[in-house]
């Protein structure tokens, strides 16, 4: 349903064009797609001899041939012509991506499956849209590689976050893990990897003579040009946007890499994701909240076998001033888990309550120990 | 109505030398009484019946140990973490050691492995549209990826099922959240489903990831096994397209 409404308001939106096109003549200020709509008509209005329109049909016989011949390519992207598309060579040396990954593999990361979708919602045929992608079958395309890839980071850096914080909490540990592959953030992987958007209309792409290879090395994904040019968005149960085509492309390239070597070497893959996701820096002690610190330590006590967590004053300045400072620290039995300050006992009790719970959960091993399991958060 | 008996296991006392204050603590078993403090043995039963506290650790490990096959691997698990692993969070109230975090790292590794056993399979797990098939790279079927028995392998009927088939479900420490309902109405499932899967992350953690492998191919998905999982998953599609 949803698509049949966009449709109709694409038509509709085009209407609405058709006639503005009538009231203020050709303006400069018109979408790049009537504007090219305008040159086709330009060139059919200015030459009314029966000759002119013999040359008119053999251009567009011509347009008919580079649209197939794009077509044919994607579906089944043969290695020597991409391996002259100049982005795709530079994507694969900027990543130091093996010889076994092909080029042709590359290209085929770069296309989604929401690629193939504008025949059907924003049809050509109807004048509703110039889509920048052409239809396809789903044969080459990266669903399959998406889903291992993503497999694949969710596998390793739950693990590797788990062997350097055995202690975390569980939704402590699937916000990490989030804050490491979270659409937005693959998104912004892709961008500083330098991977494109293709953008152009097929039409436009083929008045400006560029070679098909130059479209492979580009992200290919469901955005047709009415949705940035005349502000009109198409509405759609699916994730269409940028940002999400861009997390697919980067999850198939990690799947398609580890397909690619895992015979050579199967620890590349994972190396890969060390070196371009884990490599990020996050700061895991700001992502704890306590609710009931001093409780929850209470509890954590009496589950480990400890003595019971103790607050006991250790210094403090100015109790009876405007701003005192009371520094207080944690002990069960002469061991002191943790030291907190504050402007109130309470305050500091808390404080300290809080540190100590921090220096638990956050504990990380030596790398030679032997691996530590965790018993689980406490439930207070 | 409550008795108050005031027997010597249940009354305890504690000196606390720094206070100098000696506590009684009563410990209250039989019917839930607000305010009164349970005794520990009354709650740390399984819905079988087993007693936490009683629990012989090499006769449960050789148990769960000969139903997995953990020597046809290499491997070995410690005492204590095969109780962990078959521990669910509900029991005790979490106060005794969970497999949550087992199960999370567990889970991801199973679905990681069952993705290569589905990309290594030649053929079509289940039937695809002809527009729907991809071109296999290096040899590994894409394709399969995201099918219906793709998922059902590695989804929570089929490991509950490869549990029960087992017969490791009566192992498990948990609470039901009504034991007069049924399996469905208290989740069984998804806890039978953690232990599996705990007990695929703890071998990860403490064996590696190599025999971790081993173990999840020859062991969970090699076909040739009276119980595995491909066999269980392609059971249940049969059952839901039988359904529809």
């Amino acid at each position: 349903m949803s698509q049949l409404s966009s449709l109709t308001r694409h038509v509709a939106a085009s209407r609405c064009m058709v006639t503005r096109l009538a009231v203020n003549g050709r303006s400069r200020s018109l979408p790049l797609g009537r504007r090219f709509n305008s040159t086709v008509s330009d060139r059919i209005s200015s030459s009314s001899s029966s000759s002119s329109l013999k040359s008119n049909a053999v251009e567009l016989s011509k347009y008919k041939n580079y649209y197939k011949e794009l077509k044919q390519i994607i579906e089944n992207v043969p290695e020597d012509i991409a391996s002259k598309s100049p982005e795709l060579v530079t994507l694969h040396k900027r990543l130091q991506l093996p010889k076994e990954f092909q080029l042709s593999v590359l290209s085929r990361c770069l296309t989604c499956r929401s690629s193939h979708l504008p025949n059907e919602i924003s049809n050509p045929k109807l004048g509703s849209a110039f889509s920048s992608t052409v239809p396809t079958n789903n044969l080459f395309d990266n669903h399959g590689l998406n889903i291992f890839g993503k497999n694949l980071l969710t596998y390793h850096v739950t693990r590797k976050l788990m062997t350097k914080y055995p202690r975390l909490p569980t939704v402590i540990l699937n916000a990490a893990v989030d804050a490491y592959i979270c659409e937005d953030v693959l998104a912004g992987v892709g961008k500083s990897w330098g991977v494109e958007t293709e953008k152009t209309p097929v039409l436009e792409r083929y008045l400006k003579e560029e070679p098909i290879q130059i479209t492979l090395g580009k992200l290919r994904f469901y955005n047709n040009s009415l949705n940035q040019e005349d502000g009109i968005e198409s509405i759609s149960s699916l994730n269409f946007s940028e940002k999400s085509a861009y997390s697919l492309a980067i999850r198939s390239i990690i799947g398609a890499l580890w397909a690619c070597t895992q015979e050579t070497n199967p620890q590349y893959a994972f190396q890969f994701i060390d070196d371009h996701i884990l490599s990020r820096k996050l700061d895991i002690s700001k992502m704890f909240q306590f609710e009931q610190p001093t409780r929850e330590l209470a509890a954590l006590c009496r589950r480990e076998g400890l003595q019971k967590p103790v607050s006991r004053l250790l210094a403090e300045s100015g109790r009876h001033s405007k701003a005192p400072v009371f520094i207080v620290g944690v002990f069960s039995g002469d061991e002191k888990l943790g030291e907190g300050f504050g402007s109130s006992l309470k305050e500091g009790k808390a404080r300290a309550a809080t540190d100590a719970l921090m220096k638990w959960y956050c504990y990380e091993p030596l790398e030679d120990q032997h691996p530590v399991v965790d018993h689980g958060a406490v439930i207070v | 109505m409550v008795v108050i008996n005031l027997s010597q296991n249940l009354l305890r006392s504690c000196c606390h030398h720094q206070q100098g204050v000696r506590l009684i603590t009563y410990l209250h078993s039989g019917p839930r009484v607000r305010g009164l403090k349970r005794d520990p043995v009354s709650y740390l039963k399984s819905p079988n019946g087993i007693s936490y506290t009683d629990v012989k650790l090499s006769e449960y490990k050789s148990k769960v140990q000969n139903a997995l096959q953990f020597e046809r691997c290499g491997i070995d698990l410690p005492e204590g973490l095969v109780l962990q692993c078959f521990t669910h969070k509900s029991f005790a109230h979490g106060s005794k050691p969970y497999n949550e975090k087992l199960n999370v790292l567990g889970s991801q590794f199973l679905k990681y492995q069952a993705a290569i056993h589905s990309l290594r399979h030649k053929d079509q797990l289940s039937p695809v549209p002809s527009d729907n098939v991809q071109q296999p790279l290096n040899g590994l079927n894409f394709t399969n990826l995201g099918t219906a028995v793709a998922k059902l392998i590695i989804s929570k009927i089929s490991t509950a099922q490869y549990i029960k088939e087992k017969q490791l479900d009566s192992l498990i420490f948990w609470k039901m959240r009504d034991a007069t309902k049924d399996g469905r109405y208290n989740g069984e499932n998804t806890v039978f489903t953690s232990a599996l899967n705990a007990l695929v992350g703890a071998i990860l953690i403490s064996n590696g990831p190599e025999k971790a492998a081993n173990f999840v191919q020859q062991v969970l998905l090699n076909g040739e096994n009276d119980v595995n999982l491909v066999k269980i998953a392609n059971q249940q599609s049969q059952v839901l397209s039988a359904k529809s």
